[in-house]
């Protein structure tokens, strides 16, 4: 009876997850109101996934054929450190937004650029995002390290129980 | 991007292990179903295949569609989500009865010994009980609808991934739980009587309607996110408005719907009400194992063997004359990037494939017309102590001489290995190459005590009658066994290269291949033809070490920090690795065991060392797979632990085992998370 819900559980914990995206920044440059997001805030060093939605300032609807560049900039003793993503409808799962993975290499404070061209405009967005350390691997990973302790436990248990399980049979008709 | 429309509709984020776990669940139910219908067939099965498939459909479509990719953008995406979640999905999978199904549809000895324990465990099932009766599932239910509408815990599912998985979930089992009372899933008990069924039900629609006025006519947005996104020309306050008449409208049909029919049926009066379910009980027929068709495997055997061959030609000819860049040369990418991964993966899924398909033995049987090969291999040399040495000198020339980076020397290997198979089988009799030089075959033969395939006899009485033992000695047909295993004693793959000599050579058919439970031969010790008792056999049990430890010692050398070590420095850790630490385990869990169980120990530790191999191997051929690579190597381990146990029987015998393969395993992760070399691609 137990059964079912134990597996379906285990099915589908994963996908019940959304995707969580948190907004990075949101900036009205007519005329276009521009919002940002990141797959996890503050930003850490190494892979980001970022996307942006751009809309017009007037009435809010989508801006669907938009060239958007992403770019993180930092001065490191005299020498600029320059990371450049085109983002697109293609990297976005939605895809109302323009999607980009970006690398930023090195923790600090970046000059955050997102260049837009739609509609004969022109705009940019400027900002400064303050990127943390990398986030150590296990901290995403944890889930895939932690199910072989948990199918220990879970054997232990099993192993006990069977040792303690007799098996009841009526008793005897004379 | 065309419209907004447009977008609505491509917008899939079809995640492959969502699918994957999904389609398993169906697969699992399906076979199940399929299985019942073999002993009782019910009217209504195919009504319950499709509900649950229909349940599995919806879930895919709340998770996996657009409904998931819009929900942080539009309040009526996410309550769409949501209704599906609470609503459709749980009493759609109910519907499906799917306790008998998914028992059946999965391995006998899994629910048997690994759920069995648990479905029977009292205090599981009074857990369960508690959660499904009826006032309990109500509560529950209405908690967890009013508490994640409250806006501070709805914002913060908006911002957190984790926060909104709970909340799916939290949505997803108590629906389950709530509609457990309406549906009663076979074989549950009803703890209600059925005209209970419609106040619960007419109760939650009343809470529902509640929770949807609130929405439409709050006046002002509660989900200040929405507002500040304004992800469309519809305003907020619009979009909330939408979000609630879905809520209301198709959510209190879905609470009225089955109340009705509850209604309609009670009033109908006992006479009317629908008739129990007529069974038919189908007759069993006993279930003969059938063997399998493996007929035109041999005959496989020579054109594989061409191939690979003509692979080998290719490979050495690109290597001698081709550009020395060894990721745009055969040389360079076939043998250390391919080839390593695919023989692993065919020895994990089907067997022993390449050295059936061994391109060295078709030269050597073509060079056997010209050399005698009359002597036996020298008594002394009949053991794995050359090849296991050997491999430990491969691990270490393809670091040293960075082997995998040059094409020239690659050739020559291969070339080498012709020349030396020629030579050996050229002299000696038998396939001594195989059995007692070849590493590569040493590294599949112990792989293959994984495999799900074994060549063996199909009726051990036959053999008893058989006396010409055809098998071994050859006939007129085939030659017999090269490797010297006797059939009806050969047990598991050990030494079997899967040439199927004994398989054509058998004048009644009494061998074949035949599905076995992967590593099954680990767990008995029983005398194997040609080798005894593994339990005996200290060159067989370090030469598995030596695979096992050679997959880590392969990897580290790969990664940055080890990477940068000097020839010395690389030399002594390969050979530390590789060679000393397998015999100093060996000699501590014969110290702090008995021989024999180090014996038997050491096998135990394959299933970890192939995981480790295979999540190696797979980096090179498909790139970076952290995620992936974690979880073969977490398998291995849980496999390695459960062969362990079941030949120690007790903790306490079982710990000096279950040490080193978590040492093994910690370092394994160890190795995945640093950055490794990608070699022979650009």
């Amino acid at each position: 009876m137990l059964l079912w819900p134990v597996i379906v559980a285990a099915l589908f914990a994963l996908p019940a997850f959304g995707d969580g995206s948190v907004v990075l920044l949101h900036q009205r440059a007519d005329p276009f109101d521009v919002t940002v997001f990141a797959d996890h805030a503050p930003l850490t060093v190494g892979q980001s996934n970022l996307s942006v939605m751009v809309q017009k300032a007037a009435g809010h609807s989508n801006v669907p054929d938009a060239h958007v560049m992403l770019r993180f900039e930092k001065d490191e003793g005299g020498r600029i450190t320059e990371v450049v993503a085109p983002a697109t409808h293609a990297k976005a799962t939605n895809k109302l937004l323009y999607g980009a993975a970006i690398t930023v290499p090195s923790e600090g404070n970046w000059k955050f650029t997102t260049d837009i061209d739609a509609q004969n405009a022109h705009i940019t967005v400027l900002a400064q995002l303050a990127v943390g350390p990398a986030a150590p691997p296990m901290k995403e990973k944890w889930p895939l390290i932690v199910f072989v302790p948990v199918a220990i436990v879970l054997f232990i248990i099993n192993r006990r129980l069977k040792r303690r399980w007799r098996p009841t049979y009526p008793p005897a008709r004379p | 991007m065309e419209s907004f429309g447009a977008a609505a509709l491509t917008s899939w984020d079809i995640r492959p292990f969502s699918l994957a776990l999904l389609l398993a669940a169906a697969a699992v139910y399906i076979r199940g179903w399929l299985r019942g219908r073999k002993i009782v067939r019910g009217e209504h099965d195919g009504e319950r295949l499709t509900a649950f498939l229909s349940g599995l459909l919806l879930l895919f479509i709340a998770t996996e569609s657009p409904l998931d990719a819009f929900d942080h953008f539009f309040l009526a995406a996410h309550m769409a989500q949501h209704l599906l979640l609470m609503m459709l999905v749980p009493p759609l999978l109910l519907l499906g009865h799917p306790t008998l199904p998914l028992l059946r549809g999965l391995p006998k000895h899994f629910v048997r010994g690994g759920l069995g324990p648990f479905l029977s465990w009292p205090t599981l099932r009074r857990l369960f009980r508690f959660l499904i009766a009826p006032p309990v599932a109500f509560v529950l239910f209405a908690f967890s609808t009013i508490f994640w509408h409250l806006p501070p815990f709805y914002e913060a599912a908006l911002r957190s991934s984790w926060v909104h998985g709970l909340q799916h979930a939290s949505f997803f089992w108590t629906g389950i739980f709530f509609w457990w009372a309406v549906v009663r899933p076979m074989p549950a008990k009803s703890l209600w009587p059925e005209w209970a069924v419609i106040p619960y039900l007419l109760a939650a629609d009343l809470l529902n309607t509640g929770l949807s006025a609130a929405f439409v006519f709050s006046g002002r947005v509660l989900y200040p996110s929405y507002e500040a996104l304004h992800a469309s020309s519809m305003s907020a306050q619009d979009d909330q408005t939408l979000a609630g008449l879905i809520m209301w409208v198709p959510g209190s049909l879905v609470y009225l719907i089955p109340a009705f029919v509850f209604a309609m049926r009670l009033l109908a009066g006992p006479k009317l009400r629908k008739p129990a379910e007529k069974m038919v009980r189908v007759r069993l027929r006993p279930v003969v194992p059938a063997p399998a068709k493996t007929a035109w495997l041999p005959r496989l055997r020579r054109p594989a063997q061409v191939l690979m061959l003509s692979v080998a030609v290719a490979v050495m000819a690109d290597g001698f004359f081709g550009t020395q860049i060894a990721p745009l040369n055969l040389a360079g990418v076939l043998p250390w990037i391919y080839w390593r991964f695919l023989s692993v993966v065919a020895l994990l899924t089907i067997g022993n494939l390449f050295c059936m398909a061994c391109p060295f033995m078709l030269v050597r049987d073509l060079g056997r017309k010209v050399f005698p090969a009359k002597l036996r291999w020298p008594a002394a040399l009949r053991n794995k102590w050359v090849p296991a040495a050997l491999l430990v000198l491969y691990l270490w020339l393809y670091e040293a001489f960075a082997l995998w980076n040059s094409p020239w020397l690659t050739a020559w290997i291969i070339a080498g290995y012709f020349i030396a198979a020629l030579i050996v089988d050229g002299v000696f009799r038998g396939a001594s190459f195989c059995k007692y030089v070849c590493p590569i075959g040493q590294f599949h033969f112990i792989t293959s005590l994984l495999s799900p395939r074994e060549v063996r006899v199909r009726n051990p009485r036959v053999c008893k009658s058989c006396a010409s033992y055809d098998c071994i000695r050859g006939n007129e047909h085939a030659r017999g066994c090269e490797l010297y295993l006797f059939q009806p004693k050969k047990e598991g793959n050990l030494d079997c290269t899967f040439c199927l000599d004994c398989v054509k050579a058998c004048p009644t058919g009494n061998v074949a291949v035949f599905p076995v439970i992967p590593a099954a031969t680990i767990l008995k010790d029983p005398y194997r033809s040609s080798i005894g008792r593994l339990s005996k056999r200290t060159d067989w049990a370090v030469l598995a070490l030596v695979i096992v430890f050679g997959a880590f010692v392969n990897a580290a050398a790969m990664v940055h920090p080890i990477m940068m070590w000097n020839l010395w420095r690389m030399a002594a850790f390969i050979l530390a690795g590789a060679a000393l630490l397998p015999l100093l385990v060996f000699t501590a869990l014969r110290v702090l065991s008995s021989s024999e169980l180090a014996h038997r120990f050491a096998f135990t530790l394959v299933p970890l060392g192939s995981a480790m191999w295979l999540a190696h191997l797979l980096f090179h051929a498909a790139g970076p797979q952290i995620s992936v690579q974690l979880l073969i190597l977490g398998c291995g381990l849980l496999f390695t632990l459960y062969l362990a146990w079941r030949i120690a029987q007790k903790w306490t015998t079982l710990l000096p085992s279950a040490v080193v393969a978590c040492g093994l395993y910690a370092a394994g992760v160890w190795i995945l998370f640093q950055p490794m070399q990608m070699r022979g691609l650009m």
